[in-house]
């Protein structure tokens, strides 16, 4: 069936499937379409300590309070006490102690959410506080590691450093980030018969919140269904994080009867969800004269918070990245990942990569200016070339990073931006602009192998138009469009056909969480899979319908559907319309519905030799950023954004233009604006939009470039395309090694800034205080 | 906890239906809109008034002229819809057709999660109300208090654009293609609605915290308002209530009366007498922005005005509610103090009118009296030179982590006279006294300036908080010193433009 890869995309990028509802506010999210009468409202009593043992709990103020229906600790569990995934170290409510500050101790469901309120106040907890543990440093000192310290290891390190010509050392911070999706955590639990019970839960991972509340309510997994029409933003904060608050509500629903909601208070979720793994990192880095690395010595170590949440799979993947886009011939990679008595850490666009990228990409820099090489130049160089192996023994193919930073590099004007800096800089002494170069090569699959699985339900009415059902949440980065796309262009009909059904476990069971870039590749696989069967089912039938039209049989494989309608690729105007197929294939009683599978080829992983093929494919390009600081405020404003990125046969590129520019302005409000850190009673400081500032509309420059790059690949995915969802944010760390340029053009490069990371304001000014001190 | 609590009785137009609504008196605009009337699309994100899902175009008269404002609903008391015309999200579209705000949005791919969508389409809508041709400009500052996490905002750019090119195209007839129909009659309905907010007492059986929500329509009205309401440590104002509703909100400080001054005309003067520019309490930073005799006479308050918040807050925050809040770092006092204003205040007992820089007395404590408003403050007009700077981790909608407002006047060449004031420097807004005394008489020599800057830095102990350190904070109070002197210098292209 040669239409099963088309090659060409469509001249419009069709719109988001849902765009029309939500310009005028149609769309339904969690708690809009489903409001039952007598519904419940949930307030959350969380711990004010970052660790302590709770000595009493007395809630008999708050039960006798005014509304209040429920008032549940511990002790109202049903079922196991435990939410953990990976280890069991995570109760939804803890008996005894607290691990961190904004853990759940207690809720109370309430008629009115002023009276939830009141009565929550009213809950009195005791505790005995324990001293807490909240910094790398201190973990590390107390072996306070979830599990040993992983490796991944080539060569022989300690001879490679020992002969190189030239060593650089360092150590390198990244910060925390808060997701902050603008749809906080959220569940409305619903009682059905049996003692059924229906979450309509914003997660991302369905199964898990099934699998979970299932377990803590002491049921079975066809005993929960979750629902989800469509998430306010996630970005991986939706991944693990929601299980917690769902439970907390399938049990207030599952004690009370009632139907209840929970919706967490901005502030509330920022103060009691884990954010981006802050990191530390210490290297070793030896190279040529070239610049040529020739070999790399790193620990990643990462602080993971009070439970392991994906804390093992975030480091693996710091870990996979600590190459990034760079051919090493000996590399030591050693991960740690902390436990500590912050709100668990989690995952978060990028799951650890953009942190093991910024270390070798800092290493890079400091080569650059160590032997007066241009950074771009030294990047380009060290770039994978095709079938070089990757530290964990994957060969790199479609290796295109030094072609891709190439055409960055001359598309962009690069060498002009750099004379253009110069010239501006000697003529002001108050502001000094920068450039930054940062490429990614980033592995597609969970390294989990088992995750890389997608199911999708097609089922074709006999009106001829269609329900589709996929393992993947709709949160914005619209894999329902895409999916639909994947399933309409096998089927030959228009998108209009299509309902995508909310993603819910009763169609699609065992779903794994949309994450990881996967969404589209894993679910839309699975559709293609479907629609392929249903094709094939269709054109059985087709073929009947047109013999006595043609005065011959056509071959099943050479009918074409397309247009909504199908014909025999020789015969062109005898064409059956799509609905008349279809009300025949009913009337033949052809089976209208299929369910694909897929499971990802080919990907693998030994953690314990910490070799293996762990992605099916790398997904790859560079980025570049000009900026200008402003020397009297320290605040560095983005000139220039240029973007090169790899797409293969994109399904639509309207969709993946959106996906670079969003990951792009994540990636940079990271590395720039965006700073949370914690108190020493281990409390979240920045827990609004008041002083947690994420970029607006100011902060991105109107200059700003995304070339695609559309072509053929051996490795890619749904029909040619590749996954971009993660990828692209790490483009934003171009912003910070711009800064870190415009501050060292102050001593014409030949001191190095110490800026930390996030490049705040403050940070810039410490910098530059720095480098004029030392000049 | 108050015994009994008033059911407000408030009476608008909600898009094209009449709603009468009976509610308690703390519920919000947002409550409102999303839960008794059932209208979804605008969103709840922040309960703050700092990320604009919740934007929705609020009608007014003003001057007898129907003006569509953007506005924050979740920090807006419900009561202030009595008698306006809300334009949400869902009124827009007519019989199934897009509103080329939306259809552009589409077109443009700028959408994904959609949750911000709603509030991004109504700050369009307000502004291309306003006008058909704004510039880059204009719209960013229309959309910079719309947080958007997923897009990066430039499809959102380019969707603003486009529009703009749409209502190019139609000439005369732009504003048919955004007015919807819902607004048409509006203007007419509006002047013809007389009807008083009505409220009724009833016992507070579900424990809620305030009591009543005061409108009083003149000064004499608010004193006998006052005079009923009892005791004044349980009343609070309320004017634009972008302070008060954040408190509210997010920290659940409830008084147990809030009296809102906004329909007491006597607060919205605005004129010149002599060598003073009297400005009522009540005018808003968008006032202030659009007012040609603060364009004329005091440009530099219409900049600073225009770092405050975001468009939707600009459009309710006021000048004396600014001051009055006390703030260290009130963008508003800040350039007051620097512009040397006097404060008049009145009460139920009469006026008194004193220098803003004797109004502050601790962090958060004022010499206003229990019961006693800010009714205007008055600048002087002196012939100074003026700047205002504000550094803040973010350039859009951000508190300062130091601003400051230099008023100088050179004269040969040497400094005749000098204010600097400050913010985020101290627990109130302060002046920086001894670099302002060292300073008159002096040449501005590179010298005098980097005295100058080394001076101020060391009048403040500066504290470290969230947004900032403090050695921070004193590295931009020199710096700010640094830059007003170099651009009084003349040597303004020297420093940042982001300053």
């Amino acid at each position: 069936m040669s239409a099963e890869t088309p090659k060409s995309r469509p001249a419009a990028d069709p719109p988001h499937l849902s765009g029309h509802l939500h310009v005028t506010g149609a769309s339904r999210f969690i708690g809009e379409d489903v409001r039952p009468a007598g519904l419940l409202h949930v307030k959350v009593v969380t711990s004010p300590h970052a660790h302590a043992r709770i000595t009493a709990i007395d809630t008999a103020a708050a039960a006798a309070c005014a509304g209040v229906a429920a008032v549940l600790t511990h002790r109202d569990i049903p079922g196991e006490n435990q939410i953990g995934h990976v280890l069991p170290d995570e109760p939804l409510l803890p008996a005894d102690t607290v691990t961190y500050a904004g853990q759940p101790v207690a809720l109370v469901a309430a008629a009115d959410p002023w009276q939830a309120e009141t009565a929550a106040a009213a809950v009195r907890v005791e505790y005995e506080p324990l001293p807490p543990v909240l910094t790398i440093e201190e973990a590390l000192a107390r072996g306070q590691l979830y599990v040993p310290e992983r490796r991944i290891a080539r060569g022989d390190v300690d001879a490679v450093l020992a002969a190189a010509p030239h060593v650089l050392e360092g150590q390198v911070a990244t910060g925390a980030q808060e997701h902050f999706y603008l749809e906080t955590q959220r569940c409305v639990a619903v009682p059905a018969e049996d003692g059924q019970i229906v979450l309509y839960a914003a997660t991302q991972s369905t199964a898990e919140v099934q699998e979970i509340a299932a377990r803590v309510l002491g049921r079975r997994s066809k005993d929960i269904t979750v629902d989800v029409p469509r998430l306010g933003g996630a970005f991986g904060g939706k991944e693990r994080s929601a299980t917690l608050w769902a439970c907390l509500a399938a049990l207030a629903c599952h004690c009370t009867g009632r139907p209840v909601e929970l919706v967490l208070q901005r502030v509330e979720d920022a103060a009691w969800t884990g954010k981006r793994h802050p990191y530390e990192s210490r290297y070793r880095v030896g190279f040529d004269d070239e610049g040529r690395l020739l070999a790399w010595d790193v620990e990643l170590n990462a602080n993971g918070g009070a439970a392991v949440d994906l804390s093992l799979a975030i480091l693996e993947r710091s870990m996979l990245h600590a190459d990034n886009a760079y051919h090493i011939p000996a590399a030591r990679i050693v991960g740690r990942a902390c436990r500590t008595n912050l709100p668990p850490n989690t995952a978060f666009r990028g799951f650890g990569a953009p942190q093991g990228i910024f270390v070798i990409e800092c290493a890079l820099e400091r080569i650059a200016r160590t032997l007066g090489l241009d950074p771009l130049e030294v990047r380009r160089r060290n770039a994978y070339q095709e079938g070089q192996l990757t530290p964990f023994g994957q060969p790199v193919h479609d290796a295109h990073v030094a072609e891709l930073l190439e055409r960055l590099g001359r598309n962009a004007g690069y060498a002009a931006l750099r004379t253009e800096n110069e010239a501006f800089n000697a003529a002001h002494v108050y502001a000094k602009r920068g450039l930054g170069v940062v490429p990614v090569k980033f592995g597609i699959s969970f390294t989990s192998a088992f995750l890389n699985q997608g199911s999708a339900l097609v089922w074709i009415y006999a009106d001829g138009t269609i329900s589709l059902s996929h393992g993947g949440v709709e949160m914005g980065q619209e894999v329902n469009t895409k999916v639909a796309q994947v399933a309409a262009r096998i089927l030959g009909v228009s998108l209009g056909r299509i309902r995508v059904e909310t993603a819910n476990t009763k169609r699609v069971a065992n779903a794994s969480p949309t994450a990881a870039s996967t969404g589209a590749d894993i679910n839309g696989n699975a559709a293609r899979v479907a629609a392929v069967e249903l094709r094939a089912r269709l054109a059985r039938v087709a073929a009947g319908m047109l013999a006595p039209r043609l005065g011959r049989a056509p071959e099943p494989d050479a009918l074409v559907f397309a247009d909504d309608a199908v014909w025999d690729a020789a015969a062109p105007a005898e064409r059956l319309a799509f609905d008349e197929l279809v009300h025949q294939a009913y009337m033949d009683r052809v089976d209208l519905g299929a369910h694909g599978f897929y499971r990802t080829p080919g990907v693998h992983f030994d953690r314990a030799a910490g070799q293996g093929t762990p992605f099916h494919y790398f997904a790859q390009g560079g980025g570049l950023v000009q900026v200008e600081v402003d020397l009297i405020s320290g605040c560095a404003r983005l000139l220039k954004v240029h973007i090169v990125h790899e797409t293969g046969r994109s399904l639509n590129l309207a969709v993946d233009r959106g996906q670079i520019a969003g990951a792009f302005v994540q990636g940079f409000g990271w590395c720039t604006i965006e700073e949370e850190r914690f108190d020493a009673a281990g409390r979240w400081l920045a827990v609004s939009p008041s002083t947690y500032k994420i970029p607006t509309i100011r902060d991105v420059p109107d200059d700003f470039v995304i070339e695609t790059v559309e072509r053929d690949l051996h490795h890619a995915s749904v029909l040619g395309s590749k996954a971009i969802g993660e990828p692209p944010l790490v483009y934003g760390e171009a912003a910070w090694f711009a800064v870190k340029d415009a501050i060292e053009s102050l001593t014409g490069h030949r001191r190095e800034a110490a800026l930390a990371h996030p490049a705040t304001p403050d940070a810039v000014l410490a910098a530059v205080a720095s480098i004029l001190s030392h000049a | 906890m108050p015994d009994t609590i008033q059911r407000l009785q408030i009476a608008f137009f909600l898009n094209d239906r009449e709603i009468r609504v009976t509610v308690p008196p703390d519920r919000t605009a947002l409550e409102v809109i999303r839960g008794e009337l059932g209208l979804t699309g605008t969103k709840e994100t922040c309960s703050e008034g700092d990320c604009g899902a919740c934007t929705v175009a609020l009608g007014e008269l003003a001057d007898e002229l129907l003006v569509y404002r953007a506005v924050n609903s979740c920090i807006l008391p419900a009561a202030r819809l009595h008698g306006r015309h809300v334009i949400t999200v869902e009124g827009l579209a007519v019989g199934g057709q897009l509103h080329v705000i939306q259809q552009q949005l589409l077109d443009h791919h700028a959408v994904q999660c959609g949750f911000c969508t709603p509030g991004i389409v109504m700050s369009l809508f307000c502004l291309f109300l306003q006008r058909p041709d704004p510039d880059e400009a204009a719209i960013l500052e229309a959309l910079e208090g719309n947080l958007c996490r997923c897009t990066g905002y430039i499809t959102i750019r380019a969707a603003a654009r486009a529009v703009a090119g749409r209502l190019a195209a139609a000439g005369g007839a732009w504003s048919d293609l955004v007015l919807p129909a819902c607004a048409a009659d509006m203007e007419r309905r509006l002047r013809a609605f007389g009807e008083p907010l009505r409220a009724t007492d009833s016992p507070n059986t579900d424990g809620r915290p305030l009591a009543g929500y005061h409108v009083p329509e003149s000064l004499g009205e608010l004193w006998r308002t006052l005079a009923r309401a009892g005791d004044p440590a349980r009343t609070r104002f309320i004017h634009g209530g972008t302070d008060v509703m954040v408190a509210v909100n997010i920290k659940r400080d409830f008084p147990e009366h809030l009296v809102d001054l906004s329909r007491i005309p006597e607060l919205h003067v605005l004129v010149r007498e002599g060598d003073v520019l009297r400005i009522g309490a009540g005018l808003t930073f968008t006032d202030l922005m659009e007012s040609t005799l603060v364009a004329d006479h005091l440009p530099v308050l219409a900049r600073a005005a225009a770092r405050v918040g975001s468009r939707q807050v600009r459009n309710r925050g006021t000048l004396g509610g600014n001051v009055a809040n006390a703030s260290p770092i009130a963008d508003g006092a800040v350039a007051l103090l620097g512009l040397d204003a006097r404060l008049v205040l009145a009460s139920a007992g009469g006026e008194r009118t004193l220098p803003l820089e004797t109004f502050y007395k601790g962090y958060k404590e004022t010499d206003r009296q229990p019961g006693e408003i800010i009714r205007a403050v008055e600048v002087p007009l002196t012939g100074c030179i003026h700047q205002y700077l504000k550094s803040s981790k973010r350039p859009a909608v951000d508190c300062a982590s130091v601003s400051s407002l230099c008023a100088a006047r050179l004269e040969d060449g040497r400094v005749a006279a000098c204010r600097l004031a400050f913010g985020g420097v101290a627990v109130y807004p302060a002046l920086a006294r001894q670099a302002a005394a060292f300073l008159e008489g002096r040449a501005l020599d590179a010298e005098t300036v980097r005295a100058a800057a080394d001076l101020a830095a060391a009048e403040f102990q500066t504290i470290g908080d969230v947004r900032g350190s403090a050695a921070y904070r004193r590295a931009l109070i020199r710096h700010h010193v640094i830059h007003h002197l170099e651009s009084l210098r003349g040597n303004a292209e020297l420093c940042g433009r982001n300053a």
